[in-house]
């Protein structure tokens, strides 16, 4: 943070705050300042998130609609731009059941708690040039802990229902998350060693200093970390838990109203800060080679937050769902060694980096190295798991081109009548 | 009782909190609502920890015990038919309890009595002399920052603790195949 | 430092409000009969596609997920060992690298053990 810079420039949302600080801290008012500091940063957060959920609801049935070759809603505003508050609206009008044979406290406490950990893990993350609320010296870590809080909500609102539906669909969704929270820790690992620390804003230094985005050294854990955030999160192809055709809607089938609303909207805040994060971790944050002298960091990490969020938009709408033993021994066999692999690797050309002292061009030829590896270990390892590789086709195949395949009599009810009256 | 500040506001606060969270364990009829509850007395001891300064301690008890074990205990719950069973379950077990529970008792209360406290009530004012003893090994980084514990547990994995650190890798590897064999048992195995 | 966490108190209370106040504006609607509030002995009974519901919710769950949870409360332990090794890694060099080696190592027997008694497998 550069402390002295002009309360003016915007580049840096930070920038404002801090003469506003600087000046109550001048008339010896710390105490002042830190409280109005600290609701600074919460009331900003609180309405970004309110902001930021508002429109993410109109990003994501616009983008699923395009991909789904539909329009999407369009009439309500311009390009259907107050969707969203007719939503909200719609959600707060409905009649809000509680299911009698459930646990009424439970059940009204788990959506209460269920924002907690998304607001906590937004207060890590650096926005902007210095505009992180509380840039932590254990930040991943930080990040790390609180989601994994979350399985217990999903567990609350389950259970509390009494509903076999949902206490199936938390389980199982607690089993997912558990088993793809440790291919998230495991890749994060990797950037921790290479960027030496846990601090968001040191990630992001780091990145500075060398002129490098993380991603283009860390190729396997960028994508490990991807597919596992999609499982965290609970989202499809990872979206077991809503897996309309066989557990109705997971965890919270009993929930209806604006609790329902309230687990609709956290889904998309996860996915919006896993975009974030990704942003962090992987490309830069606010950094971004020389732009952020022009553009203002924030803008900037906002693009990046989106572009990830897209990413997750994109994948619900085209990725089919997995079943929940495929998606479990995916993780555990695949994603966990390879995340270990890879944090061997990269401890590995840290340790040689600092032993022999070297300038940080060494990180050029990492980057290469770490590149051909990463294909080639996924490549050996698949050879020798022996997987197959199902090839699917281009374009839908009708069976008259196919023309392999014959025609299969129906059983008729004399063949019944012969298998049973000999038995073989 | 003197206030000295407000992080002692903030441990009473958690302090008081978590002990009743922890009454709510022993006394809930419900054995998720005891789990829930246990969930809330571990989660403020996190809280604890943050105040003594050790960060890094207080996020693994959120990770392990927030996030692992209290899931583990859900799901043990879960897969025992504990509901079928009404009224309390302590049976022919109940002296031997309460002579495990008495043990524990005194060996907390002798451990308590018998520690030299400090008498720097607010070291959190004073962060360079934190009560927690990792932190004061060392304390500076080489950019001349305060060395967080984090910083400071990990140099101590490799200069004191060399081998309890892989002791505890060992540890974990009984846990593991221990776990697995009472779940699985001798069923069959991959060749 | 401490401030630090101390913001994080108030991001606690920002995380609670958020849903509090929809709920609170929900409830609102309510008093005000924009929202229902008819409650019947059908509408409030468990769902499950449109029969009666049979028996509790706490239906037997077989071991497996036991198994996972198990499995990740080693795994996460093991992996948050190496979070300080990782931020140490830069002062102690090499010999820091081959002590979490070994580390790493004895925990993949475990690793193997596991994957040989098909404790991955969902069954």
């Amino acid at each position: 943070m550069n402390v002295l810079a002009n309360w003016w420039d915007l580049r840096s949302l930070a920038n404002p705050v801090n003469g506003l600080l600087g000046w109550l801290r001048d008339k010896g008012w710390d105490e002042i300042a830190y409280i109005v500091s600290g609701s600074i940063g919460a009331a900003a957060i609180g309405l970004f998130l309110g902001v930021a959920m508002l429109a993410l609801i109109w990003v994501e049935r616009r983008v699923i609609a395009r991909i789904q070759i539909r329009r999407g809603p369009n009439r309500v505003g311009p390009q259907g731009l107050l969707q969203p508050v007719a939503d909200a609206i719609k959600l707060m009008q409905k009649e809000s059941l509680t299911p009698r044979l459930g646990d009424k406290w439970v059940f009204w406490l788990a959506p209460l708690l269920l924002f907690i950990p998304t607001v906590l893990t937004l207060g890590v993350v650096p926005f902007g040039d210095g505009m992180t609320v509380a840039d932590l010296n254990v930040g991943v870590l930080f990040i790390i802990a609180v989601g994994s809080v979350m399985p217990l909500v999903v567990f609350m609102a389950g259970w509390s229902s009494n509903n076999k539906y949902s206490l199936l669909g938390a389980m199982r969704t607690i089993a997912m998350v558990l088993s793809y929270e440790l291919p998230a820790v495991i890749s994060l690992l990797s950037v921790v060693v290479l960027t030496g620390s846990m601090q968001l804003g040191e990630i992001i230094n780091f990145q500075k200093d060398h002129n490098t985005w993380n991603v283009f050294l860390l190729p396997l854990p960028f994508a490990i970390y991807l597919i596992a955030s999609l499982a965290e999160i609970g989202r499809s192809p990872y979206d077991i838990a809503e897996a309309e055709s066989e557990i109705v809607a997971g965890y919270h089938t009993e929930y209806s109203g604006m609790k329902f609303g309230l687990f609709y909207a956290v889904e998309l805040a996860n996915a919006l800060i896993i975009g974030g994060l990704f942003a962090v971790f992987f490309f830069g944050g606010w950094w971004t080679y020389y732009l952020d002298v022009i553009i203002p960091s924030w803008v900037l990490f906002f693009v990046k937050m989106l572009l990830g969020y897209w990413l997750f938009v994109w994948a619900r709408g085209t990725v089919p769902r997995l079943r929940i033993d495929q998606s479990l021994k995916f993780s555990w066999q695949f994603l966990v060694p390879m995340g270990l692999l890879n944090v061997v690797l990269v401890a590995f050309e840290v340790a040689l980096w600092y032993q022999l002292d070297a300038p940080g061009i060494i990180l050029a030829p990492f980057a290469v190295i770490n590149w051909l590896l990463t294909a080639g270990l996924i490549v050996g390892y698949v050879r020798l798991l022996k997987l197959e590789h199902t090839q699917t086709p281009r374009r839908l195949t009708l069976t008259e081109d196919v023309g392999i395949v014959t025609h299969v009599p129906a059983p008729s009810a004399a063949g019944y009548s012969a298998a049973g009256g000999s038995p073989a | 009782m003197q206030i000295h500040s407000t992080e002692q506001v903030v441990f009473y606060l958690l302090a008081v909190v978590a002990v009743a969270a922890a009454l709510g364990v022993v006394f809930a009829q419900d054995i998720i609502h005891s789990a829930l509850f246990l969930v809330v007395t571990l989660i403020l001891t996190a809280g604890v920890y943050v105040l003594l300064s050790a960060e890094f301690l207080s996020l693994v008890q959120v990770l392990v015990y927030g996030g692992g074990v209290s899931i583990l205990v859900m799901f043990a719950v879960m897969i025992t038919r504990v509901r079928d069973a009404r009224g309390p379950l302590d049976g022919a077990q109940k002296p031997i309890a309460i002579v495990a529970g008495l043990a524990i008792v005194t060996v907390l209360v002798l451990m308590i009595s018998r520690t030299e406290w400090q008498q720097a009530i607010p070291a959190v004012n004073r962060p360079d002399e934190s009560p927690v003893r990792v932190q004061r090994v060392i304390t500076q980084t080489d950019k001349g920052q305060l060395m967080s514990d984090t910083d400071a547990i990990g140099h101590d994995l490799f200069t004191t603790f060399a081998v309890p650190f892989e002791v505890a890798s060992l540890v974990l590897l009984v846990a593991l195949v221990g776990a697995i064999y009472l779940a699985r048992g001798e069923e069959d195995e991959v060749t | 430092m401490l401030g630090q966490w101390g913001h994080m108190g108030f991001l606690v209370v920002v995380g609670l409000s958020l849903p509090a106040v929809a709920l609170v504006i929900s409830f609102l609607l309510g008093l005000v009969k924009i929202r229902p509030k008819d409650p019947n002995a059908i509408k409030q009974d468990t769902y499950e596609c449109g029969i009666e519901a049979e028996g509790s919710a706490w239906v037997q769950f077989h071991s497996g997920y036991y198994v996972f949870a198990l499995l990740f409360v080693v795994f996460d332990i093991e992996t948050v060992f190496l979070y300080p090794w990782a931020v140490a890694l830069r002062q102690e060099k090499l010999f820091a690298f081959v002590d979490a080696l070994l580390f790493i190592a004895i925990l993949g027997v475990g690793y193997v053990y596991a994957w040989r008694k098909r404790a991955f497998e969902w069954r």
